[in-house]
Order: C-alpha cells, then sequence, then structure tokens
C-alpha cells in the first residue's frame, strides 16, 4: 500500500467533487513525521468492511477531529489502532510500527484511548481507576506491595498520599475533588471525563477520544473544549471523535470525515465544513465554525 | 482391530450419557444461558431412584417417602418414575434457583449450579439408605433393563444394549435439536435468550418456556442415565454426579451452542475412554499411565476445545460479566489484625484434643479459601481446582520429605512451588476463557489430577503417601505426642504460618497487585488499554492462588502425617469454594468464615458432636450457600436506600464514610453529586 495517501486510488466516480484528495495534502498539516500515522487501515467484521484504506495522521499538539455518521466506523478505527480489532495496513507511532504490538504494550508506548461507553474500573475509585496506569502489577508490583516500598506519593485507600501526576490528570479535567469517589456515584459526563484523565496520565504521547463529551451540556462541553486545548498544549496529539459539531470546528487543527469506513474529506474545519460530500454524508446543512 | 471395535461399542453406554447429559447442557444453555453443573446430579437421583423402586417399591421424597405398592415393581415403570424424578428435580432447580438468577452475573450463577449439585448428591446420601430402600444401599447394583442380548460383527462381540443406548442419545439429541430448530416454541425459547423483551411483546412468558426445556432435559438425562447404569456398573453416591465433567466437556466441543456435536463428541468421548483403557492394560503401556487416563482425557478435550474457541480479549458487544459482589479492600491496622490472632492463639490453648484439631484445620482452611478470594473474588476468575491445588502440594510434600528428607519450612516452600506451577499450567486456559466454560476448565484440571495423580497406585507406595513429621532446629514440630493428637507447638506453627500469610495477602490485596486484579475483573478491554498486561496478571493471580493454597495443602498433610485424598477431592473443592461464596468471596473475613464452616473445620466439628448432625453437613452447608447466593444476593446491597443514608450522615467523618464506601454500591444519585463544573479553573 503507497504511503502517499494522494496515490491511492482515485474516488469513485458516483463522487464528483473530490476536493478531499488535494485537501488532505494541502491542508495545514502536521509536522513532517506525524507522531501517529495509519497508512491503509482496512478492518474487516465478517462481511462489513468497517474501516477501508484509511490513512490518518496526528502530530504532536495537534487536534485532529474524525467525524462521520453513526456506524460510520470512527470507533473501529480506534479499536484498530489501540489493538483491540485486528486489521491490515499500518500504524506508526512516532516511526515505530505498531501493527503487531498487543494493546498493553501500545498504552505503554503512550498511545491512550478513551471509550464510548466509559468502560470505568466500576470496583475502583476515581484516583485508583488513574493509578492503575501508573503502576505496574506484575512480581515487582507483588514485591513492592509486600515490602511495603511503597512507590513516593502513591494513593491507596488506605494510604491517601497523592500520585501527583494523577492529581495533575483529575485537575485538568476538574475532577480533582471526585478522587475517592466510585465511578457510579458521577454523572455520565463525569465519568467520560475520568476516563479522558485515565487516558491523559501516565505519559501519553497520542489521545484518542472516543465522543468524550457526550454527556455533557453546551456549558461543560464548551468548558472541555478550553481544556482539550489546554491539553494538547502541553504536547500531546488528539484524536476527537465526537457527534457535536460546536465542540469539533471549534477545538480541531484539522478533521477527517469518515462514511462507510472510508475517509470521504480531510482538511480544515472550515474546508470540510464547505464540502458537498460532506454535506450530503453527514452534516445535512452547512454549518459554520 | 476388533477389540478396538468391540470396547468402542461397550464405551458407547458412557457415551450415551455424555452425549445426553452434553446435549441437555447445551439446551439448556441455548434456552437459558446457564451452565448447569447440577445436571448430573439430577441423574443420579434418578439412578437411585429408580433402584429404590426395583428395591421395594418405594418412592423416595426429600422429605419422607411412599410405598407405590407392595414388593419391587417392574422394570419399565420404575425406569418412568426415575426418569420422571430427574424431571422434578430439574424443574425445581429452574423455579427455586436459576430462574431468580436469570440476570445474576455468571459467578452467581455457577456457585449456584454447584450449590444444587451438592445439595441432590448430600440428599441421596441422606435419603437413599436402608430404611427406604429395604436393603443394604452399599450392596445394590442396578438392575439391567435392555436387553442383554449380544452378535458377532466381524469377530468382535457386539451388546445390543449399548447400540440401543447410542441410539436413545441420538434420538434424544435429534429430539432437542428439533424442538429448537421447528416448532414455533423451540424457536421462541431460542431468541428469547437474547432479547426477553421481544418475547414477552410475541406474547410468550420466558420462564414457561426456560421451564420446558429443563424438564425435558432433566427427563432425559434421568432416563439416559438409568437405562445406561446397568451396562456403566455401580451404584455409589457420586460417581454420576461427576458425569457431568466430561459432560461439560462435549457441550463445549458444541460450543455450548451445536446439540449435535455435543451428542456426537460424547459418544466418541465414551469410546475413546473404553479404547484407551484396553490399552492401558497392554504391557507396553506406560504403567504410571494406566490409572485415571479416562479422566484425563475430558480436560484435554476442555482445553483445546477452549483454546479453538476462547478469545484472547472479549470483542466488543461479548456478553457483560454483569455486576459482581462489591470488594472490601482490606484496611490493615495492627488492632483489627492482632485481636482475632491474639483470640484464636487463645482459644488454641484453651481447647485440646479432637476440638483444637478442627480449629486448626479451620485456620489452614481460611487460608485456602482466601486463595479464593483472591482468585475468583479480587481477579474473578472462577476456579474449581484450589483444592487440587493442595493436593498436589502434600503430595509433592509426601515425595520430597520421604524421598529427598528436605527439612521443615524448605519443604513447604518447595511443595507449594509445585502448586504453582500446576496452577500457572491450569491458568492458561483463563487467558482465553472467561465465567462459567473457565469453572468448566478448572473441574476438569481437578478430577484430571484427583484420578491422575492422587489415587494413581503407580505414583502412590503401598504404605500410602507418607509425610514426615516437621521440626525446626532440632525442636520437633510434629502433630501428635504421646496421646496428644495435636501439640500446641503444631498449632501455633499453623497459625503463625497462616497469619503471615493472610497478612502478606490483604498488603497485596489494598495495592497495586489488588486494584490491578479489580481492574481485570471489572473490564479487560479497558484494562489493557490502561496498560495491564491481562494474561500476565490473571496467571499472576493463578500463581498466587495455588501458592497459598498449596501451602494448605502442606499444613493439611503435616496434621495427618500422610497424604490423605479425602481431603482434596473435587467434591470438597466445591464445597470450600460454595462456603466462600457464603462468607463473602471478595473478603478476607469471608475467608475466615468459609475456614469455620468448611470440611472438617470447627462448625463440622459442632454439627457432628453437639448437634449430632454430621451426615447433614454438605447437605446444611449447600442449603446456606444456596440461600446465601439466590435470597441474599451478594451482588446487590441488602438495604441500598438504607446504605446510602448511612453515608450521608457519615459524611462528616471522612474516615469513617470512606470505611463504608465499599459497602454501598448505589450511591447518592448522579446529580446529587453532580459537582458545578465551573468550580476548576485547570
Ligand atoms: N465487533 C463487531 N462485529 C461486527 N461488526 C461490528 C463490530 N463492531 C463494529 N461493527 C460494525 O462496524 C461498523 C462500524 O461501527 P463503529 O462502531 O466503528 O461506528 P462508529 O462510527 O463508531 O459509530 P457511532 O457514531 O455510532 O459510534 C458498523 O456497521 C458496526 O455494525
Ligand atoms: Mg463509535
Amino acid at each position: 500500500m503507497p504511503a502517499d495517501p494522494a496515490g491511492r486510488d482515485p474516488a469513485p466516480a458516483s463522487v464528483p467533487t473530490a476536493p478531499s484528495r488535494p485537501a488532505l495534502a494541502s491542508a495545514p498539516g502536521p509536522a513532517p513525521s506525524p507522531l501517529l500515522a495509519t497508512r491503509g487501515l482496512s478492518v474487516r467484521y465478517g462481511g462489513v468492511l468497517a474501516n477501508d484504506d484509511v490513512c490518518i495522521d496526528v502530530g504532536a499538539g495537534e487536534i485532529v477531529g474524525l467525524i462521520g455518521p453513526n456506524g460510520a466506523g470512527k470507533t473501529t478505527f480506534v479499536d484498530a489502532v489501540t489493538g483491540f480489532a485486528s486489521h491490515t495496513g499500518t500504524i506508526e507511532l512516532g516511526g515505530v510500527r505498531l501493527d503487531s504490538v498487543p494493546a498493553h504494550r501500545r498504552r505503554r508506548l503512550g498511545l491512550a484511548r478513551t471509550w464510548q461507553s466509559g468502560e470505568l474500573f466500576t470496583d475502583l475509585t476515581v484516583a485508583e481507576n488513574l493509578a492503575v496506569v501508573v503502576e505496574r502489577a506484575g512480581l515487582r508490583g507483588v514485591f513492592d506491595d509486600l515490602v511495603g516500598r511503597r512507590r513516593r506519593g502513591r494513593r491507596t485507600r488506605a494510604d491517601p498520599a497523592i500520585d501527583p501526576a494523577i492529581d495533575q490528570a483529575l485537575d485538568l479535567v476538574g475532577l480533582a475533588a471526585s478522587a475517592d469517589r466510585r465511578p457510579e456515584e458521577l454523572s455520565l459526563g463525569q465519568q467520560k471525563l475520568v476516563g479522558v484523565a485515565r487516558a491523559l496520565v501516565g505519559s501519553a504521547r497520542v489521545l484518542l477520544l472516543d465522543e468524550p463529551a457526550a454527556g455533557l451540556d453546551t456549558e461543560e462541553s464548551a468548558e472541555f473544549g478550553r481544556e482539550l486545548r489546554r491539553i494538547a498544549v502541553a504536547g500531546p496529539g488528539v484524536l476527537l471523535i465526537d457527534h457535536d459539531m460546536a465542540l469539533v470546528l471549534e477545538v480541531c487543527d484539522r478533521l477527517y470525515v469518515m462514511d462507510f469506513g472510508r475517509i470521504i474529506a480531510a482538511g480544515t474545519p472550515y474546508d470540510v465544513s464547505r464540502d458537498e460530500q460532506v454535506v450530503a454524508a453527514y452534516l445535512g446543512s452547512p454549518v459554520t465554525p | 482391530m476388533n477389540d478396538l471395535l468391540q470396547f468402542a461399542v461397550i464405551g458407547f453406554s458412557t457415551g450415551a450419557v455424555y452425549a445426553v447429559l452434553g446435549a441437555s447442557l447445551v439446551s439448556l444453555h441455548i434456552a437459558t444461558g446457564v451452565v448447569n453443573f447440577a445436571q448430573g446430579s439430577v441423574a443420579l437421583w434418578a439412578v437411585w431412584q429408580t433402584a429404590a423402586l426395583r428395591a421395594n417399591g418405594t418412592l423416595v421424597l426429600p422429605l419422607g417417602s411412599v410405598a407405590l405398592g407392595d414388593g419391587p415393581m417392574s422394570a419399565w415403570p420404575a425406569v418412568l418414575v426415575g426418569a420422571t424424578s430427574g424431571l422434578v428435580w430439574s424443574l425445581a432447580a429452574h423455579l427455586l434457583v436459576f430462574r431468580p438468577l436469570r440476570r445474576a452475573p455468571a459467578l452467581g450463577q455457577v456457585v449456584a449450579s454447584v450449590g444444587v449439585m451438592l445439595f441432590i448428591q448430600a440428599l441421596v446420601t441422606l435419603r437413599f439408605d436402608r430404611d427406604t430402600m429395604g436393603v443394604d444401599p452399599g450392596g445394590l447394583v442396578p438392575l439391567p433393563v435392555l436387553t442383554a442380548q449380544t452378535f458377532t460383527f466381524g469377530g468382535a462381540t457386539i451388546a445390543v444394549g449399548n447400540l440401543l443406548l447410542a441410539g436413545l442419545a441420538v434420538a434424544a439429541a435429534a429430539g432437542l435439536a428439533a424442538y429448537f430448530r421447528f416448532t414455533r416454541t423451540g424457536i421462541a425459547t431460542k431468541a428469547g435468550a437474547e432479547d426477553e423483551q421481544a418475547l414477552r411483546l410475541m406474547g410468550y412468558s420466558p420462564d414457561r418456556l426456560a421451564a420446558v426445556v429443563w424438564g425435558a432435559t432433566g427427563f432425559l438425562s434421568g432416563l439416559t442415565v438409568v437405562l445406561a447404569a446397568p451396562a456403566i456398573g455401580g451404584l455409589d453416591p457420586v460417581s454420576y454426579m461427576l458425569y457431568v465433567v466430561p459432560a461439560l466437556a462435549v457441550a463445549l466441543v458444541g460450543r455450548l451452542s451445536s446439540i449435535g456435536v455435543a451428542c456426537a463428541a460424547g459418544l466418541v468421548l465414551g469410546a475413546l475412554q473404553q479404547i484407551l483403557l484396553f490399552l492401558s492394560t497392554k504391557p507396553w503401556w506406560p504403567s504410571w499411565a494406566s490409572a485415571g487416563v479416562g479422566d484425563a482425557i475430558p480436560f484435554v478435550v476442555v482445553v483445546v476445545a477452549l483454546f479453538l474457541l476462547g478469545r484472547g480479549i472479549p470483542e466488543r458487544g461479548a456478553r457483560e460479566a454483569g455486576a459482581l459482589p462489591p470488594v472490601a479492600v482490606p484496611q490493615l491496622r495492627p488492632l483489627s489484625a492482632a485481636a482475632p490472632l491474639a483470640a484464636t492463639g487463645i482459644a488454641i490453648v484453651l481447647t485440646s484434643g479432637q476440638w483444637r484439631f478442627s480449629l486448626v484445620m479451620s485456620i489452614v482452611l481460611t487460608l485456602v479459601a482466601a486463595s479464593v478470594v483472591l482468585l475468583t473474588g479480587y481477579l474473578g476468575q472462577i476456579s474449581l481446582t484450589t483444592m487440587a491445588f493442595a493436593g498436589a502440594a502434600g503430595f509433592a510434600l509426601s515425595k520430597l520429605t520421604t524421598n529427598a528428607h528436605v527439612p521443615f519450612p524448605l519443604s513447604i516452600l518447595l511443595s507449594a512451588l509445585v502448586a504453582t506451577a500446576l496452577g500457572i499450567v491450569v491458568g492458561v486456559p483463563a487467558l482465553r476463557i472467561r465465567g462459567a466454560q473457565l469453572a468448566v476448565a478448572t473441574i476438569a484440571a481437578a478430577l484430571a489430577i484427583e484420578s491422575f495423580v492422587f489415587n494413581n497406585p503407580s505414583l502412590t507406595p503401598y504404605t500410602g503417601n507418607l509425610i514426615r513429621d516437621p521440626s525446626m532446629l532440632g525442636h520437633s514440630l510434629a502433630v501428635r505426642q504421646g496421646t496428644d493428637v495435636i501439640t500446641l507447638r503444631f498449632s501455633f506453627m499453623v497459625l503463625v504460618m497462616v497469619a503471615v500469610l493472610l497478612i502478606a495477602l490483604a498488603r497485596l490485596l489494598s495495592g497495586a497487585t489488588g486494584r490491578a486484579f479489580l481492574a481485570v475483573r471489572s473490564n479487560e478491554r479497558a484494562a489493557a488499554a490502561a496498560g495491564v498486561n491481562v494474561p500476565a496478571v490473571k496467571l499472576l493471580g493463578f500463581a498466587l492462588a495455588s501458592f497459598l493454597a498449596g501451602v494448605g495443602g502442606c499444613l493439611i498433610g503435616y496434621s495427618r502425617g500422610q497424604l490423605s485424598t479425602a481431603s482434596f477431592t473435587v467434591l470438597v473443592g466445591l464445597t470450600v469454594l460454595a462456603a466462600t461464596y457464603a462468607g463473602g468471596i471478595t473478603r478476607i473475613s469471608g475467608a475466615v468464615v468459609a475456614g469455620l464452616a468448611g470440611p472438617l473445620g470447627v462448625l463440622y466439628l459442632f454439627c457432628t458432636q453437639t448437634l449430632e448432625l454430621g451426615k447433614y453437613y454438605t447437605l446444611i452447608v449447600a442449603a446456606v450457600m444456596l440461600l446465601r447466593v439466590v435470597v441474599f444476593r451478594p451482588d446487590r446491597a441488602l438495604m441500598p436506600q438504607g446504605a446510602a443514608r448511612v453515608r450521608r450522615l457519615l459524611a462528616p467523618f471522612p474516615s469513617i464514610a470512606r470505611r463504608h464506601a465499599p459497602t454501598a454500591p448505589a450511591g447518592p444519585p448522579a446529580d446529587a453529586v453532580h459537582e458545578p463544573e465551573s468550580a476548576h479553573a485547570g
């Protein structure tokens, strides 16, 4: 599969305007070597081609949007990138091929995700949900637990010292006060934010956020957008999936639009929101950022 | 070749039992999602019922009995009544146990079916005795029903009865499959397992549809086992209960969804076992493998089937495990650990003889149950192998102390490490399977270990597997001294060792290891996405749990002076799991309860000595556990509203409130705790 997206098969004839391909090349793009790069990524579920030849780049400090109608294959893309769906094509993080790396190793290499449905650890408190990322269970962990060499600043129920990284991450999403709560005590929107904090903590280089703002009201969603900008400024690249167009158009540097598993358009929010194909497939009517 | 054919056909008798039990298990799974470990027990009752009718015409009920005419009943009526008793038990299990648990987590359902399995088995032992049957049940054999005719075919002598049994199995499976395929109710049952709401809209009652399948499978299982029993042999109060293990194996070969495959696999397995049995009499067969091969095959079948069937990480949309019992993370406070320790020490000093012995047994069982807490309560892996791990360590201890003269503390360590290695091997299937299927794999492993290792005559000298008394620095730590059946020294050695391990366990469970376990238990995919190496954590859990169980097995071994295989049977393992679940499988205090209530513990002695209820012991434990599973479900808060209110009242006292947190899964409503988002500013 050629690495250059422009070298792919031409778009189907039924697509009259194809500003997407040039737009991809001319978009105010990521740094020359993007942090996360997928090339020709395809996922097949039985007869369904849920991702078809997807090429997406996410650069450092960049917020990239991935939008598309329900069932377009956005979550499938995140699943494939983070190691939860078998795929063809290549995935590179900082120039390192990840295709055959197991999911937990990808996380440790800095590829972090949230889940559309939250998927928090219901038996753990909010802070402990984050602690699972920071700590390493295993023989070393057993030894540390037994001999009491508790790493400085770790938070446990018994030992309320706070790991600065955990607190920082919770602070960023505004949930520091809920550190000792159980996830089920939080609102749905807050649970999503715990998921974001869990992805943030522990040296994440690329965040793949699957509808993190679903469950927030307009006000909270705008606040979340500002937080996201602050996060990205600090370095990590962000791939944001959301149906809240106000949020997406507001915070994203670039957008990819997916339909039926294919990228049908890419470019700046301004260009994309005017792309006829995108309007037809997803937006319904032009939206102004 | 003729021999092989002949033995294959002989194997059809057991094969038919596996096939019908397996087809029944698949049918029940299709209809209700339950994996019913009690299927064999239901058939066990039917066999005994038939035997009682043919002995003196008595219909034995759980309470009381009815004479159906004077003198023995003739064959076919007795068979029909026996099979019907299987139907009745199956229906009763549905109505009283499984229907209320329809939406319970897999752990609850597995424990419940284990409870039913133990309950019926215990009742069989109690009810079918000299009083009801008129003769000593020990001397009874199942009377033949089917024809004893044989014919020769290509030089092999073929029993017509065995062919009839195979035919019955095929017919039963075909009937069940046709029901799901061609009848309206059958199709609805199958559809309803996925979408109950749709079923109700169509005007069907899911319970009634499930009842049809429960009844039919109970009847067919009873009928087949009753008819096959004379060909299989003996009439003992356990064996048919454990036929559920190979049946579960073949059900898994059918992926718990194909009745036909399960039936075919059952017949093949029966034939294969018989052929292996025949081959193992040959001179070239290794003598160490001549016993227990038959029981080892199901485990191999299970592992292979599950490995092909399972998935490393559950896919999106996979059936969620459901709510699990809430966890109480142990809080180590010097006083809270010292007080029970001191009390136990005093109790050891104050008691003597039998009472001290069962107190020490309770302490050891607490350790074994604690390994269940770790593996099943915290890590969520349903393992039925615990007692087998303990026994394997005891076995290693015997070899290490008598053959290699390894000194005392080291002997326990090495033996427990043997159990650890075994635990890791048994844990490998857990990397790809979960829930009830893992329970199936582990019970098959337990059965294989029991018959291949503990009951293997070539591994056991004729004197039994003796264990040399422990001693340290020239001081004997032997359990007996003169007339003292259990010395103070030995008792305190056990107490110290168990206390140290429990404190270590509490540290683990409240630390990073415990958090990783809970993360895996609550969501494997999210755990992997959080950087947790899920396979490694699972194997770690199996290793730690089997180590703890192994130490327990060594202490049991030292207390007997030899490996007593009766302490480590599958049945004892199931009882321990049941007791731990009843005591509280997610807390160490639950292990203490299980220790006190477990086999040969203090409660057992109390039942036998003080109340003279010893023979009711298993029945009582099973009944208590069933009550706990069905009525006082640990995955539900007893009083969610009340608990939430208590928490709110305690809110001004954070340290107390936090301690109560784990017991109140349903916190205040979400909007009540919703923080104003503007409160934070980066
Ligand atoms: N495990 C699976 N097995 C089979 N098909 C699947 C699986 N997961 C997803 N699909 C299919 O793949 C397609 C893409 O689904 P996906 O969840 O990725 O869409 P999405 O863009 O995230 O939609 P939404 O906006 O609703 O979240 C859908 O047709 C879906 O039915
Ligand atoms: Mg999605």
